[in-house]
């Protein structure tokens, strides 16, 4: 699937969240959405199915 | 000018032997904090009334040998995102300057279930996540060794206050180094529990998954004893560990000899530690080695992934807190609070649920790093507390703090003084051991606070 154009990705995120930012800090919150998509690539990688977020700390409690 | 506070195992003892009284010490406290904390803003509310009262009742009490145990009659105070009811709340916010709490907060119940004097509230980052320099309803904690560095954060009033001898032990939270950092700045010990270990029931949440509560003293030992009243499990809390609580203070004394520490030097060179920070974790190993430990080095996972795990995590979960006053009343937060907050809008669904399964992945691997040795020595920063000119104030950190990996995998870390940099502020260091080991994470800690006097310097303080 072909990767999202930045500035599409950033104002469908603010968008959908209902959240409007002052103009003049659109560049400095833009310039931080860029680190973090630099940042999230180890999100990627290939996980096994034990790694599944399950509800683990409920379920110990029923087994007590 | 009223001496510092003596530490909590100091007061406790002078106190069992009728040499100390609660109200003198709470005296000696207010005066202290008169004189002392309009340069440093480490408070944003001083409970003198009620901390008089209980002064006098715990006096009372104890006179009447009912001495409830080793806490009774020693002040505290509580980061302002602890709930004690009746008192208001603040979060360091506008948006909660009407927060009244109708109930304490577990841990505020075991403190003064165990007898303990409450002081007020303390000064933190806006809900745990803003910058040192917002503009905020109440002023920024200022560091007593420099006022012009960052006192780290956010439970920067709880280390302030502990580094000034305002009080002996603070309450912090902890969701990517917020107790662990201000410790560090300042000189103090920080610990993290381990997760589940202290209820944050009551306290206001940042990012559910990560948060911890933990105290700062000024000693290994003060950390140990308010641990002893703080652990326990909390039915009431979804995070809270049911495992027994040990005795975290018979250890204390047992020493080092033929432990395993493990060096992570591929870590501090990877986060960017300078040479005055390495230098000292060198030399701590030394010490531990002269004590008779086994240093050896360990690897643990890359920034990298770890970063991705706890940014992935924090900003999702704090956006889902944080959101509606996002969208309502944003003008509410101070500007740094709110950038930071809105971060989260960027984390997808999916993200957030393989930040969870990779934590998963880092868990075992930091567990299986500690299956090697008994517990992991690293730097708790790249360096001494910088310049609130330098601090970064932007949307999202250039560097992540290196103390975050063990929000995620939820292991104990303290953190405590390693010496002094060339401009004369604290050094720092981090030990790390099992989950639910803090009893040997107690015993090394102290053995090397033992063999050094850092925790004998104080800041140069005047009214």
């Amino acid at each position: 699937m072909p990767e999202v154009d930045p500035e599409t990705e950033f104002d469908i995120c603010l968008a959908r969240a209902g959240i409007t930012l002052p103009p003049e800090r659109r560049p400095a919150m833009f310039e931080a959405f860029l680190a973090w998509r630099s940042l999230r690539a180890p999100l990627s990688e290939p996980l096994p199915p034990a790694t599944e977020p399950a509800f683990g700390v409920r379920q110990k409690d029923a087994a007590r | 000018m009223m001496a510092p506070l003596p530490s909590l195992a100091e007061a406790s003892r002078a106190i069992a032997a009728g040499s100390l009284s609660p109200v003198a010490l709470t005296e000696q406290a207010l005066e202290r904090i008169g004189k002392l904390d309009p340069a440093l803003n480490a408070f944003i509310l001083v409970t003198a009334d009620r901390a008089r009262a209980a002064a006098a009742a715990a006096e009372v009490e104890i006179k009447a040998g009912r001495r409830r145990g080793p806490l009774h009659g020693i002040p505290y105070a509580l980061k302002d995102i602890y709930d004690v009811a009746g008192l208001r709340t603040s979060c360091h916010s506008h948006q909660c300057l009407d927060h009244v709490a109708a109930a304490d907060a577990e841990a505020t119940r075991r403190l003064e279930a165990a007898g303990m004097v409450l002081l007020g509230k303390l000064s933190t980052h806006e809900f745990a996540r803003g910058g040192p320099t917002d503009v905020l309803p109440f002023p920024n904690a200022r560091n007593p060794w420099d006022p012009a560095r960052f006192a780290g954060g956010s439970s920067s009033g709880s280390g302030v206050a502990v580094a000034a001898g305002l009080v002996a032990m603070a309450m912090g939270s902890d969701t990517g180094g917020s107790i662990r950092l201000p410790a560090a700045y300042c000189g103090v010990v920080g610990l993290k529990p381990t997760y589940g270990l202290v209820s944050r029931r009551g306290i206001f949440p940042l990012s559910f998954t990560l948060d911890h509560a933990g105290p700062l003293t000024r000693t290994v030992e003060d950390c140990a004893m308010a641990m002893q009243a703080l652990a326990g499990y909390d039915a009431e809390e979804p995070g809270s560990a049911d495992v027994p609580v040990p005795d975290y203070l018979g250890g204390l004394g047992a020493g080092v000899q033929g432990l395993t520490i493990g060096r992570a030097r591929s870590y501090d060179i990877e986060s960017g530690v300078d040479a005055e920070t390495m230098d000292a974790l060198d030399d701590a190993c030394d010490r531990l080695r002269r004590l008779g430990a086994i240093v050896v080095d360990v690897v643990l996972p890359a920034r990298l992934r770890g970063d991705a795990v706890t940014q992935g995590i924090l900003l999702a979960e704090a956006f889902a807190i944080h959101q509606a006053w996002l969208r309502d009343r944003p003008h509410l937060y101070g500007r740094v609070t709110r950038e930071r907050l809105t971060m989260g809008a960027f984390v997808s669904g999916a993200e957030y649920v393989q930040a969870q399964r990779l934590r998963r992945v880092l868990t075992a691997e930091v567990d299986a790093v500690l299956g090697g040795c008994d517990a992991i020595l690293c730097a708790s920063t790249t360096g001494v507390a910088p310049l609130l000119t330098d601090v970064d104030e932007g949307p999202f950190r250039r560097q992540h703090p290196l103390t975050a990996l063990f929000n995620a995998t939820g292991h104990p870390a303290l953190v405590m003084p390693s010496g002094f940099g060339a401009t004369g502020m604290p050094l720092s260091l981090s030990l790390v051991t099992r989950s639910f080991d803090e009893p040997l994470l107690f015993r090394i800690a102290a053995a090397y606070e033992k063999a050094t006097q850092w925790a004998e310097r104080w800041p140069p303080l005047r009214p």
